[in-house]
């Protein structure tokens, strides 16, 4: 015989009740413990099973809570606490109840802190990129009233352009609605610093004076530049970052004044910025004024958009008032533009954006739909919390309905409701937030550090904020079906079902089905968009790039202006680097590009086209590229037609140049393009500089491989288009670590003044440009798994409680005769329409997903029937496993042992 | 409060009690296994249900509760109805009554 005296002490556990008082409560509950075990066994039931049902039947949380209750002094007794610490008190009860509960459902509470800890957790990790880059304002003071303005040439296929330096000088002075203007060049630039057999590059902005001031930061050291320093005999001076103060010249307090070395000229360091100072996304260490001699100034280079545009808006100027007056500016300007109508053809117009908006453009669209996705696969876990939650709720019902037939109030049972659910969101989002800590390392790894502002992605106060803000919000919500469950439950029914097996009410079952329904839907829609995805880096995978990226490798070098002053300095260089190279064992060719493809520039403009006006299709940018070496050869690239630039154009400076198809095509549809003639600096066609297209090869993605419009390109000899920056191409069998030292070595060899540096395979910048749209796809895949894994576990949970609520049901038709078969089908037929209903309506969503995703798809159009037809046999091929399992064993049900359990 | 509300409100678990102590008094354990006979198993109340109701209705001081030792038995607690409860119990009686005729009537239910 059990000691039913130590099991009641053991469990029981009141409060503010007398030892005395607490024994004898041990001392008659034991009693009736023993008194119905004693009958058990009488009536036949063995003594280990009488004691295990003995167990099984009391709610120890349930009887301490109530026991307490009832033992309450009445209210208004010398100790009954104020009404509000009253109200504490309850909630505390409520909490502490809720948590003996979610203990002893311990399968339960691991189900569902783990659904809740993922869908959070993703949802965090999204969350936390979100607000880092598009919420979280720039940090700077105010950084609300900065804004960048733009040019913009719609028609010519550059909608996005950027501004000039006449631009700069003519907003500083007329746009009332700006405090203050200022520019920096559009992309960085490097310079060279460092003593001679070890010099470096880093990376160096032009700036005008007010920059500093614009962004509203001030320098911890020395000033920013002043107007005389925008010419250039005047402009050998730097404002350093606090890093490269500190690592250049440790931190020296005196350094203001004091000279360095930058691509072999002696530079005055003018200032150093606070620590930390980064101006959107760049690297920048140094800074130098934006100089320019009066041409660079002229009202013909207006459109020359070598910078970007900052200014901050004056005390009570809007947005709008800006805009307004850089329109009626650019729309005055045009009468004394050269170039005006081909600027109307064009669409020109000048944007005014907020300069955090326009930084993060970009990106925002995939953002927002991986948010969508993870708020998404939250739906899912949600409901299927809920669904549990319901489900455990159905098998409380007797108890509920007791404690309101003990008088508890619909409030009372209500909030225990809420008790319990938010107490387990709660745990979920502690959950969460871990989950959400590994996801940040986990997308950290996917890229996350290149989008705009991505280095800034970090997981704060303001990220935990919201995790656990997000989950009593969830818990409320899952509250509210579960709390609508008991409250709508009849309390006789619900008492009656003690005894019974009674069925859950029709109406709680509608609700689960409806869950478990629109999980599947959801499910399709997360499902059918990680397929279009899938579907769209699949087709971006299988494009070439146009050349053959294999062993193949870039290093890039900048060459200073003070020894590097011309062209031909340039060409001497180059031809006696490419001489070595090609001697060089282990390289195959070797060449000289100013334009690498996905080396992120994307530098284009206008090309004049002897007898050809305004380009039809609306595009007449297109890249231009100076090549030095055996370019196409080494790159891969097709001849296709007529012949590649030689030696001997550079020996007899020949004036010629080699197009891409889809610039040939352009101009001259279904005809040879060779022998034409074009000029390289200027819409305006002029015959005395022009050159002669030689040869037609296929083209190159520049900047991406899911580019779908290509620009064309020209090439022309590097001697007629120079530039500072140049990427050294090889090709070569052997790896970056064995090439790279022995490549810094030649050149350093040619001049100890050189350093190259980014040394990398064409792969792995391929790669790199793909990044977004690979982790986008990663995590839609992974996100859509989880959904179908949460859905699956709803569906089968729903069906199997189905088929345990109705045992006695099923037993009762297979003893008049239902055969196992009919009893299967039943099941499996509920299973299927919840299947075709949710897929039905996912369908339609997904649909409605592919459009909306559109942008960024490449190659897909609607949503393809293979990937709809995966989707719903994936789905289709889980949920009816899901549903098999239950219906099985429903179809295997004896119907003895279904009616002898009551 | 109108002695309908009042009836449904706090359910049928006192009256069930109260009617069993009518004609003597028993044990809790007692009371429970008698409501599951008369009810022919229909209605039946585990210790959770049954003992926070017995001390609720003895703190009202509708019952008394004591405990008496029998000879050849176990000392156990035995509850008898008190004047109070014994108003109680007609006070409910009727109520429960006039709520089941308005239930039959309205709700077209069958006497069992």
């Amino acid at each position: 015989m059990p000691d039913f005296r130590a099991y009641v002490r053991a469990n029981l556990r009141l409060q503010r009740v007398s030892g005395a008082r607490e024994a004898e409560l041990v001392e008659e509950i034991a009693l009736d413990l023993e008194e119905r075990y004693r009958r058990l066994v009488r009536n036949g039931t063995d003594p280990e099973e009488a004691w295990r049902q003995i167990q099984n039947s009391n709610d120890w949380p349930m009887i301490t809570r109530e026991l307490s209750g009832a033992l309450r002094p009445e209210v208004g007794s010398d100790w009954e606490p104020a009404k509000r610490f009253n109200l504490l008190l309850n909630l505390l009860n409520n909490f502490r109840f809720a948590a003996r509960l979610l203990l002893r459902n311990r399968g339960f509470t691991v189900a569902t802190v783990l659904t809740l800890s993922i869908c959070l957790g993703a949802n965090l990790s999204i969350f936390a990129v979100i607000d880092s880059i598009l919420l979280r304002p720039l940090p700077f003071p105010d950084a609300k009233r900065l804004v960048t303005t733009v040019n913009s040439y719609p028609l010519s296929g550059s909608p996005h352009s950027a501004a000039s330096l006449p631009n700069y000088y003519d907003y500083r002075e007329k746009i009332k609605a700006f405090a203050s203007t200022a520019i920096i060049t559009r992309t960085s630039e490097y310079a060279i610093v460092g003593v001679t057999g070890s010099p470096r590059r880093v990376e160096r902005d032009r700036v005008s004076p007010e920059f500093f001031g614009t962004l509203g930061v001030p320098l911890l050291l020395g000033r920013a530049f002043s107007d005389d320093e925008m010419v250039y005999s005047r402009s050998g001076v730097a404002v350093l970052t606090y890093e490269f103060w500190q690592s250049y010249f440790n931190g020296d307090p005196k350094v203001v004044g004091r000279t360095f070395q930058m691509d072999g000229s002696t530079t005055t360091v003018a200032g150093v910025l606070p620590k930390g100072f980064r101006f959107l996304s760049r690297h920048t260490q140094i800074y130098i004024p934006a100089a320019s001699d009066p041409k660079e100034r002229a009202v013909d280079q207006r459109h020359n958009n070598r910078f970007q545009l900052i200014a901050r808006l004056a005390p009570g100027a809007t947005l709008a008032a800006a805009r307004t007056q850089v329109s009626a500016l650019s729309g005055a300007q045009m009468k004394d533009d050269p170039f005006a109508a081909m600027l109307r053809a064009d669409g020109f117009h000048a944007l005014v954006n907020e300069l955090h908006e326009d930084h993060v453009e970009s990106i925002k669209p995939t953002l927002v739909l991986l948010q969508s996705g993870v708020l998404l696969l939250l739906v899912i876990g949600g409901v299927n919390v809920a669904n549990l939650l319901l489900i455990l709720a159905s098998s409380r019902a007797k108890e509920v309905a007791i404690r309101q037939s003990l008088g508890d109030s619909q409030w009372e049972v209500a909030r225990q409701a809420l008790a319990e659910t938010v107490l387990l969101t709660l745990i979920g989002g502690c959950g969460g937030l871990l989950t959400a800590a590994a996801g940040i390392r986990l997308l950290a790894r996917l890229g996350v550090d290149q989008l705009p502002l991505g280095e800034s992605v970090s997981f704060d106060w303001r990220t935990a904020c919201v995790a656990f803000a997000g989950a009593a919000v969830l818990g409320v919500l899952i509250a509210v079906p579960v709390a609508g469950f008991h409250l709508r439950g009849r309390l006789v029914g619900a008492m009656q079902s003690e005894t019974r097996g009674g069925t859950s009410s029709r109406s709680a079952q509608r609700l689960r089905h409806g869950f478990v329904f629109a999980q599947i839907a959801l499910s399709f829609v997360l499902l059918s968009g990680a397929g279009l995805l899938g579907i769209s880096l699949k087709h971006v995978l299988e494009t070439s790039p146009g050349f053959q990226s294999e062993h193949l490798l870039a290093g890039q070098i900048s060459l200073p202006y003070k020894k590097y002053p011309d062209p031909a300095a340039a060409q001497r260089l180059i031809d006696r680097l490419l001489n070595t190279l090609q001697a060089e064992p282990g390289i195959t060719s070797a060449a000289i590009t100013d334009l690498m493809p996905f080396g992120g520039d994307d530098d284009n403009g206008v090309t004049a086209v002897e007898g050809v006006g305004k380009d039809k299709s609306g595009t007449d940018s297109n890249y231009r590229n100076g090549i030095a070496g055996g370019y196409w050869r080494t790159m891969g690239i097709p001849l296709l037609e007529g012949r590649f630039l030689d030696d001997s154009d550079q020996e007899r400076k020949r004036r010629v140049c080699v197009v891409d198809r889809a610039f040939a095509e352009r101009y001259w549809p279904g005809r040879s393009a060779l022998g034409h003639r074009v000029n390289n600096d200027g819409p305006i066609f002029k015959k005395d500089d022009a050159f002669t297209i030689v040869g037609v090869v296929a083209p190159v993605k520049q900047t991406g491989i899911d580019e779908t419009k290509p620009l064309g390109t020209i090439y022309y000899p590097y001697e007629y288009w120079p530039s500072p920056e140049i990427a050294v191409v090889l090709q070569t069998p052997l790896t970056v670590e064995a090439i790279g030292p022995r490549l810094r070595q030649i050149v350093l060899q040619i001049d100890p003044d050189l350093p190259i540096d980014q040394v990398k395979l064409l792969d792995s910048l391929i790669d790199e440009s793909m990044v977004t749209r690979r982790s986008t796809t990663v995590l839609a895949g992974t996100f859509a798994t989880v959904a179908l894994l949460l859905t699956v576990i709803g569906a089968y949970g729903v069906l199997s409680f189905a088929v345990g609520q109705r045992r006695r049901e099923i037993g009762v038709r297979m003893a008049i005769g239902a055969a196992p078969q009919q009893v299967l089908s039943h099941f499996m037929t509920l299973g299927m329409k919840l299947l075709w209903g949710g897929i039905a309506l996912g369908g339609l969503g997904a649909w409605m997903t592919s459009q909306a995703m559109q942008r960024l798809l490449f190659g897909v159009r609607g949503v393809p029937l293979g990937v709809l037809g995966t989707t719903v046999a994936v789905m289709a091929t889980v949920v009816l496993m899901a549903t098999f399992l239950p219906s099985y064993r429903a179809s295997r049900i004896s119907p003895m042992e279904a009616l002898r359990e009551d | 409060m109108a002695p309908l509300d009042h009836a449904r409100k706090n359910g049928s678990a006192e009256l069930l009690i109260l009617a069993q102590l009518e004609t003597r008094s028993r044990h809790g354990y007692e009371i429970a296994s008698e409501i599951e006979r008369r009810s022919g198993g229909s209605v039946s109340f585990q210790p959770a249900s049954l003992y926070p109701v017995l001390y609720r209705m003895e703190r009202q001081g509708w019952i008394a509760g004591r405990w008496v030792e029998k000879q050849g038995q176990r000392r156990r607690r035995y509850y008898r109805l008190t004047a109070l409860g014994r108003a109680e119990l007609a006070a409910q009686r009727s109520s429960w009554s006039e709520f089941l005729t308005g239930l039959r009537q309205t709700a077209g239910l069958q006497d069992a």
